[in-house]
């Protein structure tokens, strides 16, 4: 089933791929219809907007929802600007369309600095810097010195990946309690007999996610207390443990 | 010291330096006046390397400079250099980069509030290829991950420095849709020399 959903999903991204949301299918429309973004004559635009949507069959839900969301917001536009405007002080009376052309020209403006990045980068791939090295070898080399949050990040996102594409993870919760400090001497005694392991070592066949993020845990402090020491072989390569062994006595 | 020892010094210094060196360390060791200075020293070395027909030319990039060869070249380095890959990012990918580099530090909700669109897939595939990085947590209710540039974010685009991404007929657009010329190609004489003090 979830198969089965995954498929529509695909599918329907093909339709709406063109477009990156609802604003980006809006100026579509205003550059296609030669609109003046701060003059846009809502009716149209909320017709054609609606239309666009009907035309593309079976909407993926998440996306859908932001373009639908998107619909209500013109269409609330479209009926404010119908009420009768009241004759004292026009000055004061907010065009409805406000908010919405600030959006649009916000999310130009940076739709163009995105364009702009691509010509950049573009640029760049012709250019060779003296004693260029492979891009990948500057990032492997963060997560092993210095745990920034990017680093700590990456760490724990490698760990759980690697850990659900072994379908290793179980769904809901232990059964017995599972503490921190408990992970700790588990962690310590392992590594004093195996004196290197991986981190998916650290767990049987499977594992719960609140074991995993305890033993994780587990895991920072042991390095923080220095127990404990974290290398990587190459950028994609295993995450390797060791014990340190002058710091092998966690007693307390 | 003339100024032609002044002007190998900083040469030099670019071309041994592994890493990115900064304006001030390079003005301070060549004993200039001004981090000004070694801008214009650079152009110089540039004008230099063009007259003679070279292969390469000092580009101003993350806050340093550094070496690169010019664009004619590119075919024959590729036939070696092959690791030099390609890599396009997305157009997702690249208008939160866009938002994060002007923006920033900033969190997911305000991106996706310019975006309209939900950009969780985006702004994952950007940390992990170390263009953006958390810089912290906004003191908010659920406290959101603050999002921003990294360094190999203006290595990779070939920036000097991130004022260099917008320009003033964008800016400017926020507030009049007046017609915006075509935005110039950033190309590797741009000089080093700051706009405006």
């Amino acid at each position: 089933m979830v198969e089965n959903e995954k498929k529509i999903d695909e599918r329907c991204r093909v339709h709406l791929e063109m477009f990156e949301g609802p604003l980006d299918l809006l100026l579509y429309l205003i550059k296609r219809d030669e609109i003046d973004i701060y003059d846009i004559p809502i009716s149209h635009v909320v017709r054609e907007y609606i239309d666009y949507l009907n035309k593309m069959e079976k909407l993926d839900l998440s996306i859908a929802g932001e373009y639908l969301f998107m619909a209500a917001l013109l269409v609330s536009i479209k009926a404010r600007m119908l009420l009768p405007v009241p004759e004292v002080d026009t000055d004061d009376i907010e065009d409805p369309r406000r908010e919405l052309i600030e959006m649009l020209v916000e999310y130009r403006l940076f739709k163009k600095v995105g364009d702009r990045l691509s010509r950049f980068r573009e640029e760049q791939e012709y250019l060779f810097s003296k004693g260029s090295y492979p891009e990948s070898k500057i990032a492997s080399n963060f997560i092993v010195e210095e745990l920034a949050p990017i680093d700590l990040y990456s760490l724990f996102r490698t760990a759980w990946e690697m850990l659900r594409n072994e379908n290793m993870i179980l769904p809901g919760f232990d059964e017995e309690e599972i503490d921190v400090e408990q992970r700790m001497d588990f962690i310590v005694n392992f590594l004093a007999e195996k004196k290197r392991a991986r981190f998916i070592d650290l767990f049987e066949a499977q594992t719960t996610a609140v074991l995993f993020v305890a033993t994780f845990i587990a895991l920072l402090e042991l390095v923080r207390k220095k127990s404990v020491r974290i290398d990587q072989s190459g950028s994609f390569g295993n995450i390797w443990l060791y014990p340190n062994p002058e710091e092998m006595i966690v007693g307390n | 010291m003339s100024e032609i020892d002044k002007k190998g010094i900083i040469e030099a210094l670019i071309f041994a330096s592994p890493n990115y060196l900064s304006h001030s360390k390079m003005a301070s060791v060549a004993s200039l006046d001004s981090n000004e200075q070694v801008g214009r020293i650079v152009d110089a070395l540039n004008r230099d390397y063009e007259k003679n027909g070279r292969s390469f030319r000092i580009k101003p990039i993350a806050g340093g400079y550094q070496f690169f060869t010019t664009k004619p070249y590119a075919p024959y380095l590729r036939e070696i250099f092959s690791e030099k890959k390609v890599s396009r990012l997305t157009r997702s990918m690249l208008e939160v980069l866009g938002i994060v580099a002007l923006k920033q530090p900033v969190t997911k909700p305000v991106i996706e509030k310019i975006r309209a669109a939900d950009s969780g897939g985006p702004v994952h595939s950007l940390l992990d290829q170390g263009l953006i990085t958390i810089r912290g947590r906004q003191k908010a209710p659920g406290r959101p991950f603050l999002y921003g540039t990294t360094r190999e974010f203006l290595r990779f685009f070939g920036l000097k420095r991130i004022e260099d991404l917008p320009d003033e007929t964008e800016l400017a657009g926020l507030f009049s849709d007046a017609g915006n010329k075509d935005i110039p190609e950033m190309d590797i004489e741009d000089d080093g020399e700051k706009s405006e003090g």
